[in-house]
């Protein structure tokens, strides 16, 4: 069954037409994307568009290079970027521990959902008057700004991870002996890494957000204040130059995140399979697999576990971050 | 009518205008228009979506020269707004004082930016003699915890607002070369609808006059415009902003010398603040002057 899905989840598109699925997915979002931008670029070209509204592609990439070959556009980011990343990282240092508290605990859980969810009610930008009165400008009320903005995804992420590890995986643990720190550690943590990762992906990305609208409200010397003096100055290029590179920050964050979590990921398939001899034992492994030496053929206890017709689809199937999952609080 | 601003008292010709009938009585009827927080000053006007626009002359200009033709039409404040503000106990007594202090201010951008660089200019100073802090709109905070120096902003607000919070400021200004809030619409408005826009600025002038002899009777009128008003303290506190505001009006409502405009371009080009090869005599009329 569990080889069944994987093979279903490694070949995306097989069957629904005569594209090739790999071929397929690289090249006609480049082709429509190829085909906006030259249409783009002829409404600039033959003058259908005034510049002031929309400049022409190659007009921003010109601009683009010019200011970052400038002493302002990458300092900037550097700025924003610092910001951001600052931000993300104390969401992150709060809200994992926090949703892991929220996933083990219904009091926890009860105390904590509403008032996590209320936060989420008010736009950040409307926080920021008041984290200036109580903190003063500076870096340091945009990096909160961005903390808040970020904290409910990466909370609700690692809850959602820690919450869908399968019971019987844990009792197995328990079974072997491990302790709560060992449980925390060698299983719980690493099986529930991919949500965890899917939830630092979306807060560090929507992080750059935040930095932006913290420098809107709160000045400072990032990319936020640059398109605000360009919109001032009606450099509508500036602006465009200014919005490329955010996005290409963006990205880069949810790319280099994205790769992160395939790696765990594929370690915890490998886990799910049992390791090739001579390779590192994976760490959802680890505790599971010390008495079971040898016995790969089967799968480690854990898989065996899972799938012993109680709930290993589910299992199998939860610990990929790509299934879709339904993104509530398990309830206890 | 587009108001580059949030609902405030500031804007009171044109709430007094409206409502008291003075734009019907022209045979006009004007929507007003105030801006969001983060919108560009200039974009509703290029689009269509607004017809006239109040903002400073020198962004006109500025507007001007990165080809939105906005032409100013009239001049509502005569004297610049923008002032230096320090605390009562700074050793800043005069504008050289500024070397080697941080000064804060929203950001490169806007009328408090023109006006520093032209302040540092009168000072003989160099840009990076100043420590300039980019704060966006946190002066008042900014000034209070001691983050910079001083801070620009608004004579008719910025300044108020500190004195209300119960802190002791002084306010150094300048002679810059620089012209401040205006009426102003499209090249093409004016050549095509000069009428609409002289009637208009009619109907502003009378406004003016309006407020400049009985302000609190400009405040209860300007009461449906303005949310703050029904706060309590608000109405003394608008009605005090009001009051500094009419003084920036100058004699003669919406007066325009457009002998300025040509100096103030050759210092706007001399700091990159505006794009070289325009003929700033282009980008004011005085013909629409009541």
């Amino acid at each position: 069954m569990r080889a069944h899905l994987r093979a279903h989840r490694r070949t995306p598109g097989a069957g629904r037409g005569t594209v090739h699925p790999t071929t397929g997915r690289g090249v006609l979002p480049l082709g429509v994307g190829l085909l906006a931008l030259l249409a783009w670029e002829l409404t600039g070209r033959l003058a259908l568009v005034n510049p002031v509204f929309l400049p022409a592609p190659s007009a921003i990439l010109a601009r683009l290079v010019a200011d970052v070959r400038g002493a302002t556009l990458l300092p900037a980011a550097l700025t924003t970027l610092g910001e951001a990343l600052t931000g993300a990282a104390v969401a992150a240092a709060v809200a994992v521990p926090l949703g892991y508290l929220v996933a083990k605990s219904v009091v926890a859980r009860r105390i904590i959902e509403p008032y996590a969810a209320a936060s989420q009610a008010i736009p950040a930008i409307a926080l920021a008057p008041l984290l200036l009165l109580w903190i003063g400008p500076g870096f340091v009320p945009i990096v909160v700004l961005c903390a808040i903005m970020v904290f409910f995804p990466i909370m609700l992420n690692t809850a959602l991870g820690i919450s869908q590890i399968p019971r019987d995986i844990v009792n197995a643990a328990r079974l072997d002996g491990a302790g709560s720190r060992v449980l925390l550690w060698h299983v719980e943590l690493p099986l529930a890494m991919p949500h965890i990762l899917t939830g630092l992906r979306n807060g560090f990305t929507l992080s750059v957000t935040g930095a932006v609208v913290g420098e809107f409200t709160m000045g400072g010397h990032g990319l936020g204040m640059l398109l605000t003096a360009h919109s001032h100055s009606v450099d509508t290029t500036g602006m465009f130059a200014t919005l490329v590179l955010l996005s290409t920050m963006a990205i880069l964050l949810y790319v280099l995140i994205g790769a992160l979590e395939r790696q765990v990921e594929s370690r915890n398939d490998m886990g799910t399979q049992g390791p090739a001899r001579g390779t590192p034992r994976p760490l959802v492994g680890g505790v599971l697999g010390r008495r079971r030496d040898g016995d790969d053929d089967h799968g480690t206890g854990a898989e065996r576990d899972a799938g012993d017709g109680t709930g290993g689809a589910d299992g199998g199937v939860d610990l990929h971050p790509e299934h879709p999952v339904r993104p509530v609080l398990r309830r206890g | 009518m587009g108001l580059t601003y949030i609902p405030n008292i500031q804007f009171a010709p044109f709430y007094v205008a409206a409502e008291l009938g003075y734009f019907s009585d022209e045979g006009l009827a004007v929507t007003l228009r105030h801006h969001g927080a983060s919108e560009s000053l200039f974009g509703a006007l290029a689009s269509g979506e607004e017809d006239v626009v109040n903002a400073g002359a020198d962004e006109m200009l500025q507007a001007y020269a990165a080809d939105v033709p906005v032409v100013t039409t009239g001049v509502m404040y005569q004297e610049y707004p923008v002032v230096l503000i320090v605390p009562e106990d700074s050793p800043i007594e005069s504008l050289a004082d500024m070397e080697g202090q941080s000064i804060g201010l929203p950001g490169p951008y806007g009328e408090n930016w023109f006006w520093l660089l032209a302040a540092i200019d009168e000072a003989g100073l160099a840009e990076e003699d100043v420590a300039i802090e980019f704060i966006g709109y946190t002066q008042q905070a900014a000034l209070m915890g001691g983050t910079v120096d001083g801070v620009v902003g608004f004579a008719n607000n910025d300044v108020l607002n500190f004195g209300r919070s119960g802190v002791e400021v002084r306010s150094l200004t300048a002679d810059v070369p620089l012209v401040g809030i205006s009426v102003g619409a499209l090249e093409e408005t004016v050549e095509t609808r000069g009428e609409d826009l002289a009637a208009l600025n009619r109907a502003l002038a009378r406004a003016m006059e309006f407020i400049l002899a009985d302000p609190a009777a400009a405040v209860d009128a300007s009461f449906d415009y303005i949310p703050e008003l029904t706060g309590a303290g608000a109405y003394e506190a608008t009605l005090e902003t009001l009051e500094a505001t009419m003084a920036l009006y100058g004699d003669t409502p919406l007066a325009v010398e457009a002998e300025l405009w040509p100096t103030m371009y050759e210092f706007m080009v001399s700091r990159g603040l505006a794009e070289p090869g325009t003929d700033p005599s282009r980008a004011v009329t005085t013909a629409l002057v009541p």
